[in-house]
C-alpha cells in the first residue's frame, strides 16, 4: 500500500515520462520528471512482493495439512509455488537496477549512462532479468485458477497431474533463460539473440503441455457450462492464439519486422488480458460463494463472460493484423488505410469496457442481496469447499487429513450416489 | 529470568518442530532474495571490470588496503562471537548470551567505525564520486565508476550493518526480557543466520574492491 502510494504519488506530481520500461540513458540523463519517485514506489513494492514469496514458499513447505503430500496438492499450490519462486529470484534484482537508477540520477555520476562511461545495454539486460519472469509471476497463476475450474466443471480428474504441475515449475525455470528476446534490437551479439530465441521457443512445451492437458481433461467429461468454466474455456482459446503468436515473435526474423508494432501489443494483451484477466475474473466467480457467502446471478454472469470475450476479441484480434501491416506501437495517429482497423478495435474496446464493469455491479449487488451459498456449490473437491461459506476465522475445526488424490471427481460421483459411467 | 521461556506455540502450527523448521525455512528464502540482490550489482561490477580492467585495477590501487584487512578479521571476529551467543543459548547460559550479544554489536559498530574512516579517506584523497572526484590519470570515467560501485556496495552492506545491530539489540532486549531459553531461542538462530551473511558478503566485497589493486600499487 505505501509502496502504491508513492509510485501514484509520482504520476500525480507530474508525469513519468520514461515509460513503464524505464530505459537508459533517457531514464538517467535526460528524463525531468518523478522517475526516482515512481523506482523508490516500486522498491517499496519490491518489499512485500518479496515477503509475499518467502511466506508462501514457507507454508508451503512446511505447513501441509497431515497427509497432503506434494503430488496431492491442488495444481494451484504448485503454480503458486513457482510464481513465489520467480518472485524470490527476480524481485531482488529489479530492486537492486532501480537502486542503481536512483543513484545515478541523484548523485549524476556514471552507471548507465554511455557520457559517462556506462553500458545502457546492461540496464536493458537487469531489467528483463525481472520483467519478462514477471509476465510469468501473472500468468501462472491464472494457469493455476483454469486448472481448478476445468476439472470441477468437467467433473474429471485433471488429466495428466504431474507433467501440469511440473510445467508450471518448467515456465517458472524457463522464464529466468529468454529475457534477452526483449533485446533482439538492442544491438546484442547475434549469437545471443540465437540462443534467446532457441530458449524462447522452449517455454512453448511446458505452455501447451498444460493446454493439452486441459483440453483432455475436458474431453468426454459431463460439462456444465457456469460462468467460471466459460470464462475459463475462454482463457484456453486466447492463451493458445497469444501463445502461438509468441512463437512468432520468438522467430528472429519476424521479431524484427514487428518490434514495437501492434502486432506484440496485440500477443500481450492475448496472454495478459485475453488469458490472465479472464483467469482470474473466472476464478473470482468460482470462489466467489466462497468468499462472499452469497451465489452471484448466474444469468447477468454468463452474460459477462461472453461480452468480455466477444469484445475482447474485437479489441485485439485487428491489431495483430495492423501490427503486420506495419503500424508501430505508441503513436495516437495512423495513415488512412489502418482506419477500419483502429475503428474496429475501439468499437472493441467499449464492449470490452462494458463486459468489465457488469461484474463490478452483480458482484456487490450479490454481496449483499445475493442467495446464500452451500459450502460446496459447484460439488467440487479441494479443501476450501469443505468447510462453510465464508470461511470461519480458523478456516477449519479441527485440521483435515488428507488421504485422497486431488479432483478425484469419481470418488465423489460414488459418495453422491450418482451412476459410474463407462468411460470415466 | 525466573522461569525458563517456553515456545509459544503459534495458533497456526502443529507442533513446535514444524513452527521452528517453518521460521527457519523462510529466513533461508529471505537470504537467497539478498543474495538476488547483492547479486545484482556484482553482476553490474563484473561487467564492467571485465571491459575495463586497467581503470577498475587503477581505483583498487587507491584502497585501504590495510584498514580493509583489519575490518575483515573484525568482521569475522564478530561472526564468531554471534555463533558462540546462539551456542550459549542452545546451552541455556542467558547471562552469556547477553555478554555475546553485546561483544557482537559492539565489534559490528567497530567496523562501521573503520569503514566510515575509510570513506573519509576516501573523501580527502578526491575519490568520492558526485561529491569530490579528481583523477588525471587515463580512463578516468572508468576509474570514477570503480569508486562508484565501491561506496554502492559497501555502503549497501553498510546499511545492512546498521539493520544488523538494530535486530541484535531487539534480541538482546529480548533474552534480558528472558524471552529465549534452550528450548526456544529461534529468533537468536535466524538473527545469527542474517549476521553471518552479512558478513560472508563482506568477505566477496573484500576480494573484488581491495586485492586486484595490490599488484599496482
Amino acid at each position: 500500500m505505501l509502496g502504491a502510494a508513492v509510485t501514484i504519488y509520482a504520476l500525480f506530481r507530474g508525469v513519468v515520462d520514461s515509460g513503464w520500461t524505464f530505459y537508459t540513458p533517457f531514464s538517467t540523463s535526460y528524463s525531468t520528471t518523478y522517475i526516482t519517485a515512481a523506482a523508490i514506489g516500486i522498491f517499496i513494492n519490491g518489499f512485500s512482493t518479496i515477503m509475499t514469496g518467502v511466506n508462501f514458499i514457507a507454508t508451503i513447505h512446511r505447513m501441509r495439512a497431515p497427509g497432503l503430500t506434494w503430488f496431492r496438492l491442488p495444481i494451484f499450490i504448485w503454480s503458486m509455488y513457482a510464481t513465489s519462486l520467480i518472485f524470490v529470484l527476480a524481485t531482488p534484482v529489479l530492486a537492486i537496477t532501480l537502486l542503481m537508477i536512483a543513484v545515478e540520477r541523484i548523485a549524476q555520476v556514471g552507471i548507465f549512462d554511455p557520457a559517462l562511461g556506462g553500458d545502457p545495454v546492461l540496464f536493458q539486460h537487469m531489467f528483463w532479468f525481472y520483467s519478462h519472469p514477471a509476465v510469468y509471476i501473472m500468468v501462472l497463476p491464472a494457469m493455476a485458477v483454469v486448472s481448478e475450474i476445468i476439472p470441477a466443471f468437467a467433473r474429471k480428474p485433471l488429466f495428466g497431474y504431474k507433467a501440469v504441475a511440473f510445467s508450471s515449475m518448467g515456465i517458472a525455470v524457463l522464464g529466468f533463460l529468454v529475457w534477452g528476446h526483449h533485446m533482439f534490437v538492442a544491438g546484442t551479439s547475434i549469437y545471443s539473440a540465437m540462443a534467446f530465441s532457441l530458449l524462447s521457443y522452449f517455454v512453448a512445451i511446458p505452455s501447451a503441455i498444460k493446454v493439452f492437458n486441459w483440453t483432455a481433461t475436458i474431453y468426454k467429461g459431463s460439462v456444465s457450462w457456469d460462468t467460471p468454466m466459460l470464462y475459463a474455456i475462454g482463457f484456453v482459446g486466447l492463451f493458445t492464439i497469444g501463445g502461438m503468436t509468441g512463437l512468432f515473435l520468438a522467430a528472429l526474423g519476424l521479431d524484427v519486422h514487428v518490434t514495437d508494432t501492434y502486432f506484440v501489443i496485440a500477443h500481450f494483451h492475448y496472454i495478459m488480458v485475453g488469458g490472465t484477466v479472464m483467469a482470474y475474473l473466472g476464478g473470482v466467480h468460482y470462489w466467489w460463494p466462497k468468499i462472499s457467502g452469497k451465489m452471484y446471478p448466474e444469468g447477468i454472469a454468463k452474460l459477462s463472460a461472453l461480452t468480455v470475450f466477444l469484445g475482447f476479441n474485437l479489441t485485439f484480434f485487428p491489431q495483430f493484423v495492423l501490427g503486420y501491416l506495419g503500424m508501430p506501437r505508441r503513436y495516437a495517429a495512423y495513415p488512412e488505410e489502418f482506419q477500419m482497423l483502429n475503428v474496429l478495435s475501439t468499437a472493441g474496446a467499449s464492449i470490452l469496457g462494458f463486459g468489465y464493469v457488469m461484474p463490478l455491479f452483480y458482484l456487490l449487488w450479490s454481496w449483499k442481496y445475493g442467495k446464500e451459498a452451500e459450502p460446496n456449490p459447484w460439488r467440487a473437491t479441494g479443501l476450501e469447499w469443505k468447510t462453510p461459506s465464508p470461511p470461519p476465522k480458523h478456516n477449519f475445526e479441527v485440521t483435515p487429513t488428507v488421504n485422497y488424490r486431488p479432483y478425484d471427481y469419481e470418488a465423489m460421483r460414488e459418495e453422491l450416489g450418482l451412476v459410474r459411467t463407462s468411460h470415466s | 529470568m525466573s522461569e525458563p521461556a517456553t515456545l509459544e506455540l503459534r495458533e497456526q502450527f502443529a507442533t513446535p518442530e514444524q513452527q521452528r523448521e517453518t521460521a527457519s525455512i523462510g529466513m533461508w528464502v529471505f537470504l537467497i532474495t539478498e543474495v538476488m540482490l547483492f547479486g545484482g550489482l556484482f553482476t553490474a561490477f563484473t561487467v564492467y571490470r571485465l571491459s575495463h580492467p586497467m581503470a577498475f585495477d587503477a581505483g583498487s590501487a587507491h584502497m585501504e588496503f590495510l584498514l580493509g584487512g583489519i575490518n575483515t578479521a573484525v568482521l569475522i571476529c564478530s561472526s564468531y562471537t554471534m555463533a558462540l551467543a546462539i551456542h550459549s543459548a542452545a546451552t541455556g547460559k542467558e547471562q552469556r548470551v547477553v555478554l555475546f550479544l553485546l561483544a557482537t554489536m559492539v565489534i559490528g559498530a567497530v567496523f562501521l567505525g573503520i569503514k566510515f574512516t575509510e570513506y573519509y579517506l576516501h573523501f580527502q584523497d578526491h575519490k568520492a564520486p558526485a561529491l569530490w572526484f579528481d583523477y588525471s590519470g587515463p580512463q578516468a570515467p572508468y576509474v570514477q565508476m570503480f569508486f562508484v560501485f565501491y561506496f554502492l556496495m559497501t555502503g549497501l552492506h553498510a546499511l545492512h550493518m546498521t539493520v544488523g545491530i538494530g535486530i541484535l539489540s531487539v534480541l538482546l532486549f529480548r533474552t534480558l526480557l528472558g524471552s529465549f531459553s534452550a528450548e526456544y531461542y529461534t529468533p537468536l538462530e535466524l538473527g545469527g543466520l542474517y549476521w553471518h551473511f552479512i558478513d560472508i558478503v563482506w568477505v566477496f566485497l573484500y576480494a573484488i574492491f581491495y586485492i586486484p589493486g595490490l599488484h599496482v600499487r
